[in-house]
């Protein structure tokens, strides 16, 4: 395990462009999300209405050439809605996954180095958050500062804490007995230079690997949040609070105002899914 | 002058039901300079011994008696932040797989002088000459480059090399060899015997290999002391112990090593004893060919034999 990452795991990109053959899904998945991080970051600057325009005459319209995806009941574009809640949701959830990865890393390496009582209270606190359900923790956030971005990346950042903290503390104790963490606390590395310096690095290829499932996972829990307007207030467009806005309308025959957000939300998840998948392959090849 | 003294070491691991004896009594000294030779079979506690001295023993063991004194200060009662001054500076380990034991995310110079500036200073510069100096001293051809190399880009060889030169990076007192030719091509073990030979060669180094191969000890090594079942049973010079082993487990060690080729293989009958086992007589009893009745009832005593031999049996008690 812990070779691939030094051989591999720099130039990725460069290797999946030569080796795209051996390696097909993980290639075009990345590509995919290439893609869409260009079409989130255009967004703004494509010829297409304002997110937050509404057009009180052309409300509930469906997919029609001058509205791709049809309108809302607001009369906003549901498609220039769609593009640019990606934006918001990948960097919400990119953000806290990575915050709450550092954090559980750091303390998941000190706490499988040091072992004892310390290892057990993470331990236990860990399993006291993953078992506290995500809703409820969101609506408690919710309750103390209010919706927005902030309670959100608050509540991703808590649920992969553990997450996090639980995985590299197991790749931690495996790591500790192998020999040139023993060899290195023979020729008496401090304690701290050998967690950063030998153990975290052995451990990054793991913690790539599940990355990509964190974020998928953390835009499931953002939608979910926003959904039940606990998360980004309606304006702001945002997968969760669009399919939520056009909810109550499904029954009527106006499919496409929840059913875009939806099918984008999909998407993203299932390519962030496939990535993390492919990773994990990629980076366990050589172990 | 002695730099290194253990005396009377017992150590045990502590499992739920029972606990096992991994060393009984262990006494040894190490003069400054000495090269000392450790051999016994797996599981006769010579690792053990050397990590009681550095204080790296696995969870759950524990020591029930005895001394580690290095140069007049008993290693035994240090804090764990005073060993870790001691470590790599005063007393440093060779391990026996090189190529695990280097970090394979980082170059091997990065790890050489993460050593130097640990132990002897801040100067960054100072310890990247250092560690290239090391490196040639160890026989880079080209130091200036290899700074830079992986482990993964070093052949097995080179990877020992590199770890010798870790071991090697603060001039320690006492140079810890365990195994380190295990796992290597039979052509390149004498040659890293020899390079860590030549190295340490004129400075003031004690150096002690850890071995099942009494062969390469005594070529190595200008004494050799033969551990079984958690007890030292002979000590002896090199040359002397292929030419009169006194032990009868010396005997059968040695008598396997001169094995001749194309005849029957000699090997020692029986298998070391459980470790669970209190042993109240001499241990060797149930595989020796000349045990007597008093080897089952009484643990021999060391006995002085001659100037520099001596050896734990009941047959030379007289």
């Amino acid at each position: 395990m812990y070779y691939s990452l030094k051989k591999r795991g720099n130039n990725i990109l460069r290797f999946v462009l030569i080796n795209y053959k051996s390696h097909l899904k993980l290639s075009f998945v990345i590509i995919l999300l290439v893609l869409i991080s260009i079409l989130a970051i255009i967004a703004p600057f494509l010829p297409i209405d304002e997110p937050t325009k509404t057009d009180m005459f052309n409300t509930n319209a469906p997919p029609s050439y001058e509205h791709w995806f049809g309108t809302d009941e607001n009369g906003m574009d549901v498609f220039s809605r769609t593009i640019n809640a990606a934006r918001y949701d990948l960097v919400i959830a990119i953000t806290a996954v990575l915050i709450g990865s550092i954090i559980g890393t750091i303390l998941g390496a000190t706490a499988g180095y040091i072992g004892g009582l310390f290892e057990n209270i993470i331990e236990r606190f860990a399993e006291m958050i993953q078992g506290f359900p995500y809703i409820l923790f969101g609506m408690l956030i919710y309750m103390m500062i209010g919706g927005g971005e902030a309670a959100l990346i608050i509540v991703v950042i808590v649920y992969n804490l553990p997450f996090y903290a639980k995985l590299v503390r197991s790749e931690v104790k495996s790591l500790k007995n192998v020999p040139f963490v023993q060899a290195a606390i023979c020729a008496g590395i401090k304690p701290y230079m050998i967690v950063f310096r030998h153990l975290i690095p052995n451990a990054l290829p793991a913690i790539f690997g599940q990355f990509p499932l964190s974020a998928a996972s953390a835009i499931r829990f953002i939608a979910a949040l926003s959904f039940l307007g606990l998360g980004l207030p309606p304006p702001t467009p945002e997968w969760g609070s669009m399919i939520q806005i056009g909810a109550n309308s499904i029954i009527f025959g106006k499919w496409w105002v929840s059913g875009f957000p939806g099918l984008a939300l999909f998407f993203v998840v299932w390519v962030l899914n496939s990535l993390g998948m492919s990773l994990q392959v990629y980076f366990g090849k050589e172990s | 002058m002695a730099l290194l003294k253990i005396e009377d070491l017992k150590l045990d691991i502590e499992n739920s039901n029972q606990n096992s004896h991994i060393l009984h009594g262990v006494n040894l000294l190490i003069n400054k300079r000495d090269r000392l030779g450790l051999v016994g079979e797996s599981g006769s506690g010579k690792t053990m011994t050397m990590r009681t001295v550095i204080q790296l023993l696995p969870k759950k063991t524990k020591i029930i008696s005895g001394k580690v004194i290095y140069q007049n200060q008993n290693l035994l009662q240090k804090t764990e932040e005073e060993m870790e001054k001691i470590r790599g500076r005063e007393i440093s380990v060779i391990f026996q797989d090189a190529t695990s034991a280097l970090n394979p995310v980082y170059p091997i110079g990065k790890q050489i002088s993460d050593i130097y500036l640990r132990h002897k200073g801040r100067d960054k510069k100072k310890a990247l000459e250092e560690t290239v100096n090391i490196l040639r001293r160890v026989g880079f051809p080209k130091p200036s480059e290899s700074v830079k190399a992986f482990p993964h880009e070093l052949s097995g060889g080179m990877c020992q090399r590199a770890i010798i030169a870790m071991a090697l990076m603060c001039s320690p007192k006492l140079l810890i060899a365990d195994e380190p030719t295990t796992g290597l091509d039979v052509t390149i073990q004498n040659q890293v015997i020899d390079l860590i030979l030549d190295v340490i060669k004129g400075k003031d180094v004690a150096f002690v290999f850890i071995s099942h191969d009494i062969g390469m000890v005594t070529k190595a090594c200008s004494k050799v002391a033969v551990m079984y079942a958690g007890h030292i049973v002979e000590t002896c010079t090199a040359q002397r112990i292929l030419k009169k082993p006194l032990h009868p487990y010396t005997k059968g060690l040695v008598r396997c090593y001169k094995t001749i080729i194309g005849k029957r293989m000699v090997y020692i009958r029986g298998s070391a004893p459980e470790l669970i086992k209190t042993i109240s007589g001499c241990p060797f009893e149930p595989r020796c060919d000349v045990a007597m009745d008093i080897c089952k009832r009484q643990k021999p005593k060391s006995i002085q034999v001659e100037k520099e031999h001596w050896v734990t049996c009941h047959k030379w008690n007289n």
